[in-house]
């Protein structure tokens, strides 16, 4: 069974003349253990995509199926642990508490399912030791550096070991370095943990680590690219060419 | 709730800056809700004493249709109505002093000593105010003793129908007098004494509760003690009345504003306090907190909210306090000399502008 599944997916902003279709009909499937990258001008949809399948805005239009169950039709309270439980999200600006430290950060969305505080350290210490944090688990925020952060934040999105991470623009507040390190996290997670990731990235660096690139434009997934091995830089500038994304 | 406590504790130590400004601004916006409107009443109700007493009127004066005397229970019947705050019995008399005298003509007040200072405000100058019990006792004004050359322990020289009496000076007042025709205050026995009208009084003086409905309060004594009675009551003094009015308006003002300014100031703190978590607010949604962890981190709690509120409620005591201050005081400054006078003690009381 497919993790998502996105059926005609349409999200309008606004009505009227001033109306802004910020999704058209969009399909997509992505499976079990799959990495999945979005790419496409700034407008074209991916955020809006992302936070549709994240069950953070509810579509116009259009059906999103997180292991089958249609979330249109789960409540708040349900939808709020499909995300808790199932989903992990990263964000480009790292988004981690301020007044928590690194372990605690980590151990939120177990804390906040009524796991022990213990409990939840534990699991946080054992994934920021594997994002490679062992030495800063009591460091907040502010005494790490952009790219621990964002290890940081990939811990706290495996933590509840999901089936679908989420992550917009996760390097786009990162050096080339970091941005390197992020990227292979997310790969390590496809590829050794088994977790679905759609990530949506401007850079082809980053997104080439994914086994799959979809190019979007004004709302519509124009490309569906499987990278399987191929050169992703010279694959996707030529589907980008194609789509007149260049 | 648990992680609601705990992270709202991490960001009240975390941003003490923060902290202290919200505390701040909330304890603010508290007292100046609970402590202005503590206070009002009581500047309102010293605002109206002091306008009575600069034009020298009370709520309501009973006097006899026939301008005659009548029974001293008028007073107890005016005192039980509603609204009515206290009720005070006196016998004014005009007394043509003796020949020769620079003060040909004189008013002559008897006054119950216990409710008549809560009716008026006797400004003493020098002595003291007359006490229950007072008898060949007399105040005067401090211009009329200048007239008649005379001070506190003087002999005052009075016609009674009894023939002249030789009265005790105990108290001078500041505002006690007027040019035409001088008051002489003395006791409502010593008065009815000397006049001849037995257990009889001639007027009766009232002060209302505040906020009272005059108009009611008025026609609710009219009900009480029949139609032999002449009620004059504020509602006839047009230009007091509005001057009333608009101190009342005012102070209602006041304290809308007090309320909305408090207000305004709590929610645009809270407001604040949400705006600049946001993106916190944002990030926890989407990992899996439902309404109630993020609504539970800014009501954490209900223990920070009880401490503001009681802050704010040590406010109101102190403007319940000043309340009583500034319109007891006068009452205790007599209790004071009451007790100075039984232990003979010195005791000299200085005019102050309330009391």
């Amino acid at each position: 069974m497919s993790i998502v599944e996105v059926r005609g997916l349409t999200k309008v902003y606004g009505s009227g003349d001033t109306s802004v279709t910020a999704l058209d009909h969009v399909d997509l499937t992505v499976e079990e253990g799959e990495f999945v990258a979005i790419m496409g001008p700034s407008g074209c949809g991916k955020s809006t995509l992302l936070n549709l399948v994240g069950g953070l805005d509810k579509p116009t239009d259009g059906q999103v199926l997180i292991n089958g169950t249609d979330i249109a039709t789960m409540s708040d309270k349900d939808v709020t642990q499909l995300r808790r439980r199932h989903l992990g999200f990263v964000f480009q600006f790292f988004n981690l508490i301020p007044v928590l430290n690194a372990a605690e950060n980590a151990g939120l969305p177990l804390t906040l399912d009524g796991v022990s505080a213990a409990e939840a350290r534990k699991h946080a210490e054992e994934w920021l030791d594997k994002v490679g944090l062992g030495d800063r688990m009591f460091n907040r925020p502010d005494q790490l550096s952009g790219g621990q952060q964002q290890r940081v934040a990939v811990a706290r999105a495996l933590v509840t070991d999901p089936d679908l991470i989420l992550a917009d623009e996760p390097t786009g507040n990162l050096d080339t370095r970091s941005s390197e390190e992020i990227s292979g996290l997310l790969k390590q997670a496809s590829e050794e943990w088994n977790r679905a990731i759609v990530m949506v990235t401007h850079d082809l660096h980053v997104a080439s680590h994914a086994q799959r690139i979809l190019l979007m434009a004004d709302g519509r997934i124009v490309d569906d690219i499987r990278l399987d091995g191929q050169d992703a830089s010279a694959t996707v500038q030529a589907a980008m060419a194609k789509a007149g994304l260049l | 709730m648990k992680v609601s406590a705990t992270l709202a504790w991490r960001y009240l130590i975390g941003r003490p800056g923060r902290t202290v400004l919200t505390t701040l601004a909330i304890t603010l916006g508290v007292a100046l809700i609970f402590g202005l409107n503590g206070i009002l009443p009581g500047m309102a109700d010293v605002f109206t004493k002091t306008l009575f007493a600069a034009a020298g009127q009370v709520d309501l004066t009973v006097s006899s249709m026939s301008g005659g005397t009548f029974d001293l229970g008028v007073a107890n019947e005016v005192a039980s109505v509603p609204g009515v705050a206290v009720a005070s019995p006196s016998m004014r008399r005009s007394v043509a002093m003796p020949n020769g005298s620079p003060v040909s003509v004189a008013t002559l007040v008897g006054i119950d000593a216990r409710t008549s200072p809560k009716v008026h405000t006797y400004n003493v100058s020098e002595g003291r105010m007359l006490n229950e019990g007072d008898a060949g006792e007399v105040v005067i004004g401090s211009d009329t003793a200048q007239s008649l050359g005379l001070h506190v322990g003087s002999a005052m020289r009075i016609p009674t129908v009894a023939g002249t009496e030789s009265f005790n000076v105990v108290g001078l007042l500041a505002n006690g007098s007027t040019p035409s025709a001088p008051e002489v205050y003395v006791t409502i026995p010593d008065a009815q004494r000397m006049t001849g009208a037995g257990n009889t009084i001639n007027t009766v003086e009232a002060r209302f509760d505040p906020g009272a409905d005059r108009t009611v309060v008025e026609a609710a004594v009219r009900r009480e003690i029949g139609s032999d009675y002449l009620v004059g009551g504020l509602s006839n003094q047009s230009s007091l009345l509005a001057s009333l009015q608009a101190a009342n308006y005012m102070f209602t003002f006041f304290g809308l504003f007090a309320l909305i300014m408090g207000g305004f100031i709590i929610l645009n703190t809270f407001r604040t306090l949400v705006a600049e978590r946001r993106h916190d607010i944002g990030m926890l949604r989407a990992i899996g907190a439902d309404r109630n962890v993020i609504l539970g981190i800014f009501l954490f709690g209900t223990s920070r909210v009880g401490e503001f509120l009681e802050k704010g409620f040590t406010f109101v005591s102190v403007g319940n306090d000043l309340h009583h201050v500034l319109t007891q005081t006068g009452a205790y400054v007599n209790d004071m000399e009451n007790i100075a006078k039984e232990k003979g003690k010195v005791w000299k009381r200085r005019p102050t502008a309330l009391f």
